[in-house]
């Protein structure tokens, strides 16, 4: 059985022309022009993903990885097409988004523990996730004055401990540190070893090549290639 | 709404109500200080034009701010709360009707420490409690059904038209002078009042006044309620469910 099956995703946006003023939308109104213009994100993507695998995502800026990410998490509604996850999921895009600049680690520790869903009490799993990312010493502290790299342990932290069996992650490792980035590497492993499928965005080549079993190349929002790194066409790496 | 949804909502609301009092100086005190300073100075404007018309008009006026605020800050609260959480919606899998709910139960925390606080008030006034208070029930809730529709629409429409923000502002400031929170009904004609009657914030702020004043609420008062906030309350969730794919687009 397959841990994700994406069958013929489209996903076209409506762009908003630049707000003008009443007089000029009237105008607009009465010759009919339309004040938004489409934009297609992506365009007739399929794949299927197995447990255990890991998926990296590739492409230049703009070319639909987040965007297909965020239409695999369910955050947004694919225009055609189907998506389907087998067991729970976590996302783990914009990690930091999540986060409350104002409020302290504890309150932030607590906020992931009931966004990824975690099983069992909340204080419980407050305390775990604090213990885990290595934060117990700033529990009273306010979350805006860690590091960017102190702040991503909590929510990513809190997807490791979530009991996903489907990852969807973008960018991991752009932020954090050499040490954080092996340490995510060793839990994307370990979650791989387990079973957990895991769809990765990544600019990072290496880390396609040395972690991912397949990668998927996007360009402006086609699929140019699915397969092994090693089978990637010329060109877009190399 | 599943469990994990639900968890959601309270831990969004949670951080509402933290992020709404560390953000000024006085923090929870707002909550007591806002309704106290805007009775100080319309009892020192309005006591001479309605005092003798109306028995104990401080708390009259009291429970009319009090009721009024509740609606003022928490549909304000919702209208941009969509846009405030945009972060959150864009990058996590919640719903934009859990937002906008989170947004204002975290007013409605402070509504209930203030209607504690009126009820002390009438106690230290020398009333006693009585048994129309058990009134106060289903009166917040259908008020806060009320307030929940009338913040989703707007949440809903703020997404997709800017303008609803100024707009929203105009219609408060008409809805407060429409609504006897500084006046007594009866100061104006029976027409004008027989439509203001059929305001739900009227209806709040009347039922509200009785309660405290040891007598039940008027059945017409709780049906003009139930009234508006029912359709208010499915036409809210209903507008956040079909624009849910639009709302994220746009966003």
């Amino acid at each position: 059985m397959n841990a994700v099956t994406a069958k013929g995703i489209y996903k076209i946006f409506r762009l908003e022309t630049p707000r003008s003023d009443v007089f000029s939308a009237l105008i607009k109104f009465l010759s009919g022009h339309t004040p938004r213009r489409p934009f297609t994100a992506l365009e007739n993507i399929s794949f299927e993903l197995v447990p255990g695998k890991i998926l990296a995502l590739c492409g230049p800026n703009g070319s639909g990885k987040t965007t297909l990410l965020k239409v695999l998490a369910g955050i947004l509604r694919p225009t055609s097409g189907s998506v389907s996850l087998a067991g729970k999921k976590a996302c783990l895009l914009g990690f930091s988004s999540i986060l409350q600049d104002r409020l302290t680690v504890e309150d932030n520790a607590r906020l992931c523990a009931v966004f990824f869903e975690l099983e069992g009490p909340i204080r419980k799993n407050t305390s775990r996730l604090l213990e885990e990312a290595g934060l117990e010493e700033f529990r009273q502290g306010r979350m805006g004055d860690l590091s960017s790299g102190m702040r991503i342990r909590l929510p990513f932290m809190a997807a490791l401990n979530s009991g996903a069996s489907v990852f969807l992650v973008d960018e991991a490792l752009a932020v954090g540190d050499a040490a954080f980035q092996q340490k995510c590497l060793d839990k994307f492993r370990g979650l791989k070893a387990a079973g957990a499928a895991i769809v990765l965005a990544t600019h990072n080549l290496k880390l396609a090549e040395t972690l991912a079993d397949e990668v998927l190349l996007l360009a402006a929002g086609r699929q140019l290639f699915k397969g092994p790194f090693k089978d990637m066409p010329q060109g877009y790496d190399r | 709404m599943k469990k994990a949804g639900f968890a959601k909502l309270l831990a969004l609301a949670r951080v509402e109500w933290r992020l709404r009092q560390q953000s000024t100086f006085l923090g929870f005190l707002w909550t007591m200080l806002n309704p106290a300073l805007l009775f100080a100075v319309m009892y020192a404007v309005f006591e001479h034009s309605f005092g003798s018309r109306q028995s104990d008009y401080a708390m009259f006026l009291v429970i009319g701010i009090v009721e009024w605020n509740f609606f003022s800050s928490a549909t304000n609260c919702a209208l941009t709360s969509l846009q405030r959480r945009a972060p959150i919606i864009k990058n996590y899998p919640v719903s934009p009707e859990t937002v906008v709910l989170a947004s204002l139960l975290s007013v409605y925390f402070s509504h209930l420490l203030e209607l504690a606080a009126l009820g002390t008030l009438v106690l230290l006034f020398g009333a006693s409690p009585s048994l129309s208070w058990l009134w106060l029930a289903p009166l917040d809730i259908l008020y806060l059904c009320l307030v929940a529709g009338t913040g989703m629409l707007l949440a809903w429409l703020g997404v997709f038209y800017f303008d609803i923000e100024r707009i929203w502002a105009i219609a408060l400031m008409a809805g407060f002078f429409l609504t006897p929170i500084f006046y007594p009904l009866d100061v104006v004609n029976e027409v004008k009042r027989r439509l203001l009657e059929f305001s739900p914030l009227t209806a709040a702020v009347e039922s509200l006044r009785l309660i405290f004043s040891g007598a039940p609420p008027s059945h017409e008062a709780l049906l003009c309620l139930a009234f508006w906030a029912v359709p208010a309350l499915i036409a809210g969730f209903t507008a956040l469910r079909l624009a849910r794919a639009k709302i994220g687009d746009a966003l």
